[in-house]
């Protein structure tokens, strides 16, 4: 995977920013999805949110995002409420989807440099250099003309990655950015991740279920069961952990003689 | 009371999108590239139908009034009826509903897509407002091209109506008498009416179709939901506007 020297590097290094979450409640209807959310990430840390599916991982993304407004409690990027628009304005903020979210009716090329030209923070030639270096961090360059469409489940990902490169955010958040890949892409994945927090020094919020993920690339990691932080932990910690929820959840044993789904 | 809620949401919703996207109207020239492609898209690619059918219903209209008329000895107001008809009422209106079924049914699709596969929340997270990529230059689009698609359809009416005037037997009606008859009552005055009908429903129709397709949520059985919503409230729409319009304009 070619990683481009700090020195050619086009994307701009910008101050990293931290983030706390403080008492975040959130229902849709009768369930209530985020149950008391509190917690807080360190300028330039990689900070892992595990849970499984269904435990309000992205729902709590989208609201840091300032997707969704919270019922009660709140966030700040930067000391600053994350569900203004203004702050999202002031402060590059930058997802990459579970599900990718590419523009379909554009190429990967017409993909990335949107949003440099829609805010017209380049002339022409300087945001074409800037989008070919994001592709090339994620060895797409090849990609640029294709439509997502003609596009792998691999490729997709790393396009949205390499879109929210572009970006040069301050704050990037991945949902679940090694999902549905093979463990090969999942590897290249992940030291994307790392790489580009250590080249861009910006501050990484990632949500995931892989355990290896979580292990190699975090600085801390957080378990949301169930809409509640359990625990907050570096990795060590963590599986030095005997809390039986944390160890089920970190290494499940598979019981073919008890099946989970027939426990009461 | 409690039905008409969603209903005054969506009228609502509806202004609100028309006035956000006139706020985004100055950025037309950057828009620029995205607004000719709809332009194409609505305008060059709706001509051909336009065409055709008013050209028929120019044809059946002359058909019908000189079977009633045959044996009245008024034949030769068949062009002024024919004419009066399609450029007060039928182009406008017959327009309006070919550009629902062809392009506003194309937009709800494309927006209620974009919006269940998150790619109009991934614009948000961008802060580039979709009123401003996605609406506006569909409605500059469609304010540019609904003038011409009108006048398509007024032509290719009276066209109709003078070839079957001519050529059926039981009228034989001279082209020259059909045309010369138009002339003296339609006048600039009911050009302009039906310019300005077509303009408001062409307008009404982008913008519902906008409005619903960005309001779309759950999955790709919703965007189905959509479309069908869209053309439906779209046509009660101009059928609506066009009767409180022609009170206005009379
Ligand atoms: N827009 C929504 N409306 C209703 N329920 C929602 C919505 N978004 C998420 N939920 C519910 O919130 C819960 C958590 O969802 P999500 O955050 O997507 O889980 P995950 O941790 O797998 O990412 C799920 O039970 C889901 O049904
Ligand atoms: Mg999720």
């Amino acid at each position: 995977m070619a990683i481009v020297s700090q020195e050619s590097s086009q994307i701009t290094v910008h101050e990293p920013v931290a983030v706390e979450v403080r008492n975040l409640c959130r229902s849709y209807g009768e369930t209530q999805v985020l149950k008391d959310v509190s917690f807080q990430v360190e300028p330039g840390e990689i900070f892992v949110i595990m849970g499984p599916s269904g435990a309000g991982k992205s729902v709590l993304l989208k609201h840091i995002i300032g997707l969704e407004r919270a019922d009660s409690g709140e966030i700040l990027i930067a000391g600053k409420d994350a569900s203004s628009t203004k702050t999202h304005r002031d402060i590059r903020t930058g997802i990459v989807f579970q599900a990718g979210a590419l523009f379909n009716s554009m190429t990967v090329y017409e993909n990335l440099a949107l949003y440099p030209t829609e805010h017209r923070l380049y002339d022409k030639e300087t945001i074409r250099r800037k989008v070919m270096e994001a592709l090339a961090i994620v060895s797409l360059e090849e990609a640029a003309d294709k439509i997502p469409a003609e596009l792998s489940g691999g490729m997709k990902k790393r396009v949205a990655v390499a879109r929210a490169l572009v970006i040069e955010p301050q704050l990037l958040l991945y949902d679940e950015p090694t999902s549905e890949l093979d463990p090969i892409l999942a590897a290249t994945v992940a030291e994307l991740i790392a790489t580009v927090r250590k080249e861009t020094n910006l501050t990484s919020i990632v949500v995931t279920h892989d355990t290896v993920l979580a292990k190699t690339i975090g600085n801390r990691v957080a378990l949301l069961l169930d809409g509640r932080i359990h625990t907050i932990a570096t990795p060590d910690e963590l599986t030095r952990n005997d809390d039986p929820d944390i160890q089920d959840f970190l290494h499940p044993k598979i019981d073919l003689d008890n099946p989970r789904f027939r426990r009461s | 009371m409690k039905m008409n809620k969603p209903l005054f949401e969506s009228i609502g919703s509806g202004v609100v999108l028309f006035l956000r996207a006139l706020y985004f109207l100055p950025t037309l020239p950057r828009q620029f590239r995205r607004f000719i492609e709809q332009c194409f898209q609505i305008g060059y690619k709706t001509l051909p139908l336009v065409a055709i059918l008013s050209f028929c219903i120019g044809a059946v209209l002359a058909l019908q009034i000189g079977y009633s008329f045959r044996d009245w000895g008024t034949q030769q107001f068949i062009g002024s009826i024919v004419g009066l008809s399609m450029v007060r009422e039928l182009g406008p209106v017959m327009t309006a509903i070919m550009v629902t079924g062809r392009v506003g049914s194309a937009i709800t699709a494309e927006l209620a897509s974009m919006r269940v596969y998150q790619e109009v929340d991934a614009l948000h997270t961008m802060n580039i407002p979709p009123e401003r990529i996605l609406v506006m230059p569909r409605l500059a689009a469609i304010a540019v091209t609904m003038p011409v698609l009108t006048i398509t359809s007024v032509l290719f009416g009276w066209f109709g109506g003078a070839v079957v005037a001519q050529n059926v037997a039981f009228i034989s009606l001279d082209s020259a008498i059909y045309f010369r008859s138009l002339k003296d009552f339609v006048d600039t005055a009911a050009v302009m009416d039906g310019l300005i009908k077509a303009e408001v429903f062409g307008i009404a129709v982008v913008l519902i179709c906008c409005n619903v397709g960005l309001r779309t949520t759950g999955g790709p059985r919703e965007i189905g939901f959509s479309v069908t919503r869209a053309v439906v409230a779209s046509i009660i729409f101009i059928l609506l506007l066009d009767y409180f319009i022609t009170r206005a304009l009379l």
